[in-house]
C-alpha cells in the first residue's frame, strides 16, 4: 500500500511514468467495470480511457482522504453511469459478444466474490447476462458489479457511489432479483420465484 | 419476517453484510420457507453469471491513455527570484511549493486552513507553520535590483524563492505581486503565505513531504537548501 501511495504522490506531481504504472495496475478492474456495465467492448475501451484521463487530470485534487482505488472506482463509475444515462434505454445489446473477439480463453479477475465454481460463459450466456444487465438502472449495475466482480464491501460501494450503506444493500438486493428474473426468463430455466408476498413488495419499492 | 424483508437479507447474507441479528432472523425464516431458499440459490447463480471471467483490456487501453496524458498541457514550473526587504528579520528565504494534496481552502483567508493545522506541531524540531496575511508592497517590489535568473543568488541567498506549480488545489490568498528578477516583472495572484518558525528550506521540504505530495525544485542548490526560511508561499500557476 505504501508503494502505491508513493506512485500516487509522484503521479499527482506530474510524473507520467508513475501514473502509467497505476494504469497498468488498475486497467483490468476499470475495464471490467465498464464492460459489465455497458456490454460493449468498444464503449468499455473508450470509457476506461476517459476514466484514466480524468484521473490524471484530477490527481492534483485527490485529497488522500479515501483510498486511491475508491477514488478511481468512483471516477470510473461516474463516467460509466453518465454514459449510460445519455444513451437511450432502448439500446440493443451488440451481437458481437464480449468474449467472441478474443476466443473463449479463460481469464479471471483478481478478488472475485466467493460463489459457485467460476466458468467461462458461452457467447449466448454472455448475451443473456448483458441483456439482463441492460434491464438495470445504471446505478444498480454499478452497485452489483462493484460487489460481485470487484468484491467491494457495502461500505466501500457507499463511498464509491456516494450513497448510504443501507441504500447499497437494498439496491444490490433489487439488482440481484432483477438479474435473476431476467436470466431465468431468457434462459428458459425453471424459475424459483420469490413468493407472492415478496413480488408484491418488490413492485412497491422504488428502483 | 416476510419474504419481502427476507429478500434484502438474502442478498446481504451472500455478501456477509448482515448483522448477527439479521442473519439469525434470516435463517429462522429460511427454515420455514422453501421458496426463499430456492431464491438464495438463484441469486448465487445470477452472481456467478455476472462475475464470470471477462476478457482483459486490449493493449490499446494503456497506449491510448498514455498518449492522451502526453498530449495534456504540461504542469509547468517557473521560478522567480525576489528580494523583499520588509520581511521579518529572520526570514532570509522563502520557498513556494504547490501542495498537490492540500485540502481545499475556504474562501475566507482568515480561517485557519487545515494544512496549517496539519503542519503545526508541538515538536520543537519541526517548524510550526501558521497562516499569515502577508502582502508584498509595490514599493518593496520596485526596490528589487534587477538581475538575471541565471545569476542564482547574486548577493547571497535571496529573500524569496518562488516556485509556481500548476495546481488547481492550491489555495487562494493575499499575495498581490512578486517581482521577477528578469526583465519582465510578474504579478502572482492567489497565493497563500504561511509564516513559520525559522527553519531551513530543506527542513521545511522534508516536513511537508511527509504529509503532502510536494513538487520540489529539482535543481535546488545546496546554498538555498540550507538557507534559513520562515515564510512559505504557495501559489498556483497563473
Amino acid at each position: 500500500m505504501g508503494a502505491e501511495l508513493e506512485l500516487v504522490r509522484r503521479a499527482a506531481g506530474g510524473d507520467a511514468d508513475a501514473f502509467g504504472q497505476l494504469v497498468l495496475a488498475y486497467q483490468k478492474q476499470v475495464y471490467a467495470l465498464a464492460l459489465r456495465m455497458t456490454g460493449s467492448p468498444d464503449d468499455a475501451l473508450d470509457l476506461s480511457q476517459e476514466a484514466f484521463l480524468r484521473a490524471w487530470r484530477g490527481l492534483a485534487s485527490y485529497r488522500f482522504d479515501a483510498s486511491f482505488s475508491t477514488w478511481l472506482y468512483r471516477l470510473a463509475s461516474n463516467v460509466c453511469i453518465d454514459f449510460l444515462r445519455r444513451q437511450k434505454r432502448e439500446r440493443t445489446v451488440p451481437l458481437q459478444v464480449i468474449n467472441e473477439e478474443e476466443g473463449e480463453r479463460e481469464l479471471s479477475l483478481p478478488d472475485p466474490s466467493p460463489g459457485p465454481e467460476e466458468r467461462v460463459l458461452t457467447a449466448m450466456e454472455q448475451v443473456q447476462v448483458q441483456e439482463a444487465m441492460s434491464q438495470l438502472e445504471p446505478e444498480y449495475r454499478a452497485a452489483l458489479t462493484l460487489r460481485v466482480i470487484h468484491g467491494r464491501s457495502y461500505a466501500e460501494i457507499a463511498q464509491i457511489l456516494g450513497i448510504r450503506e443501507g441504500t447499497v444493500k437494498s439496491r444490490i438486493a433489487r439488482a440481484r432479483e432483477k438479474m435473476r428474473a431476467a436470466l431465468q426468463k431468457n434462459g428458459n430455466k425453471p424459475a424459483p420465484q420469490p413468493s407472492k408476498q415478496a413480488e408484491k413488495g418488490g413492485s412497491r419499492h422504488e428502483l | 419476517m416476510n419474504c419481502d424483508e427476507a429478500l434484502e437479507l438474502l442478498s446481504g447474507s451472500l455478501d456477509g453484510e448482515n448483522t448477527p441479528a439479521e442473519e439469525q432472523q434470516l435463517q429462522a425464516h429460511l427454515a420455514g420457507c422453501p421458496s426463499c431458499r430456492a431464491l438464495l440459490d438463484a441469486f448465487r447463480e445470477a452472481d456467478a453469471a455476472v462475475a464470470a471471467p471477462l476478457p482483459d483490456p486490449p493493449d490499446a487501453l494503456y497506449r491510448g491513455v498514455m498518449e492522451a496524458v502526453a498530449r495534456e498541457p504540461r504542469r509547468r514550473k517557473r521560478r522567480l527570484w525576489y528580494r523583499y526587504g520588509a520581511v521579518a528579520a529572520a526570514a532570509a528565504l522563502v520557498l513556494a511549493v504547490g501542495l498537490s494534496s492540500l485540502p481545499q481552502q475556504t474562501a475566507a483567508p482568515a480561517e485557519t486552513p487545515a494544512a496549517a493545522r496539519e503542519l503545526d506541531t508541538d515538536d520543537a524540531s519541526s517548524p510550526g507553520v501558521s497562516p499569515a496575511q502577508f502582502s508584498v508592497s509595490p514599493e518593496a517590489a520596485a526596490a528589487v535590483p534587477e538581475t538575471t535568473a541565471d545569476d542564482a543568488f547574486p548577493e547571497g541567498a535571496p529573500d524569496l524563492l518562488v516556485e509556481l506549480i500548476d495546481d488547481p488545489a492550491a489555495p487562494a490568498g493575499e499575495v498581490t505581486a512578486l517581482a521577477q528578477l528578469t526583465p519582465e516583472p510578474t504579478a502572482v495572484e492567489e497565493a497563500v503565505v504561511y509564516q513559520s518558525d525559522v527553519a531551513t528550506v530543506r527542513q521545511i521540504i522534508t516536513d511537508c513531504q511527509d504529509s503532502y505530495a510536494l513538487v520540489v525544485p529539482e535543481d535546488l542548490s545546496d546554498a538555498a537548501a540550507d538557507a534559513p526560511c520562515s515564510i512559505l508561499v504557495i501559489c498556483p500557476e497563473e
